[in-house]
């Protein structure tokens, strides 16, 4: 069934979707999508899930839905009323994205309870490591305040795989100098069964990009049928 | 210490700056403000924003030109619902941040070589803030490609951008 016209099962009349609809779905739905697709598919390639411990969620890998501003989901769900596989494809998508997040909170909890990490964590943060970095320990981890949070922002880092930390955050200096003794416990029993989340975050990105192709291939044809755009140059000129 | 303790400011991320400020305050005024305002490209999702926002935090002297406080005005549209409460959760910002406004005089830059010819090709703006920068002898940040071209990629001068993906020499991922 061609992309702009749906029938209506009741009347049996073909709907048909013109230029000015067309517009709206590239302008508030498909090129803003694709804009935050490929930022999720960056992160994912770095295997950063952007997980955060205090909120328990992804920060930047989000279900589909949230990708967009609220005044533009009626947009989305008029978009999807004419393109079904692209809705099953988001469906898909977001089912994928709960997997990796109840991983991320499986291996924090392990993490958090882990001895080995504990014992790194009181190894690196002694008086003569502290003193080796030129650094306290209440400047080193800002607000969080309490050992406890000390480990969880630990395991916060070794889930997102995070690499060496710019001077801008108080951490870099004692994350940068021990974060090779911290994801090494990745690797290691018994959080190395408990680390299950490179295929979630590989399958996830898979569907991250099969979305965002579905989604070029679907403005290529409404472009070329309606002469339109993918851009308008006063969109650029914003 | 931090590479950003001391920075001077351009006018682009001080707005994106006072922009995310506003928005931690009124969340549920995101949307109005990005109607006008689009963030800039590499605050692409939220993981950066809260990346700048740290950046920022850890500068403890952040300095500015009086051009700039001046191009924030004309270059950025607020929603007239939320004038007021954009400019005077910005004063609080600068009040808190203890922001450094600093006058740099077209005749200061005229009276300066090599400034002078940087006012001819980018403008008193930028060239005012290179002058703050380089008298301070601390860094410039700024989102502006063109003229960090222009300065020649310049120890001076660093992008936004570049520092948020970890691009500049000594760090790497």
């Amino acid at each position: 069934m061609s992309a702009r016209k749906r029938s209506t099962s009741s009347r049996k009349r073909t709907v048909r979707v013109g230029e000015r609809i067309v517009r709206a779905w590239f302008d508030t739905v498909i090129n803003p999508l694709l804009q935050k697709l490929k930022w999720e598919q960056t992160r994912l390639q770095a295997k950063n899930w952007t997980w955060r411990f205090q909120f328990k969620h992804l920060e930047s890998i989000q279900p589909v839905r949230n990708m967009l501003p609220d005044q533009m989901l009626d947009n989305l769900e008029q978009f999807l009323n004419f393109h079904p596989a692209i809705r099953e494809d988001i469906k898909f998508h977001d089912d994928q994205r709960t997997k990796l997040l109840v991983a991320c909170q499986n291996l924090q909890q392990h993490l958090e309870e882990s001895d080995d990490l504990r014992q790194l964590y009181s190894r690196f943060t002694s008086p003569d490591s502290l003193h080796e970095l030129g650094t306290r320990l209440e400047d080193i981890f800002g607000s969080y305040k309490k050992p406890e949070e000390h480990i969880s922002l630990i395991a916060e880092y070794i889930v997102n795989n995070t690499g060496e930390l710019p001077s801008y955050y108080t951490t870099a200096p004692f994350w940068n100098k021990y974060r090779q003794n911290f994801l090494s416990l990745l690797d290691t029993p018994p959080i190395n069964q408990h680390n299950r989340l490179t295929l979630p975050g590989e399958q996830l990105l898979k569907l991250s990009k099969r979305l965002a192709q579905l989604l070029r291939g679907s403005r290529e044809h409404l472009s070329i049928e309606y002469d339109m755009p993918y851009v308008t140059s006063s969109a650029i000129a914003e | 210490m931090s590479r950003y303790a001391k920075v001077v400011l351009d006018t682009g991320p001080l707005f994106s700056a006072l922009a995310l400020e506003f928005i931690k305050h009124f969340p549920a005024m995101r949307n109005l403000v990005t109607q006008k305002y689009k963030l800039p490209s590499y605050l692409g999702d939220p993981t950066a924003e809260a990346a700048f926002v740290v950046l920022i935090s850890d500068i403890r002297q952040l300095m500015i030109t009086s051009h700039v406080v001046g191009e924030l005005r004309n270059r950025y549209r607020i929603p007239s619902e939320i004038h007021g409460e954009f400019w005077k959760c910005a004063m609080t910002f600068f009040a808190e941040k203890q922001v450094d406004e600093r006058l740099i005089t077209l005749l200061q830059m005229y009276n300066n070589e090599p400034m002078n010819a940087v006012v001819m090709v980018a403008g008193p703006i930028d060239a005012g803030l290179i002058t703050l920068a380089q008298s301070e002898r601390c860094i410039l940040l700024t989102d502006d490609h063109r003229l960090m071209a222009w300065m020649d990629r310049s120890p001076d001068i660093e992008l936004v951008q570049n520092v948020l993906e970890g691009q500049i020499p000594g760090h790497t991922h």
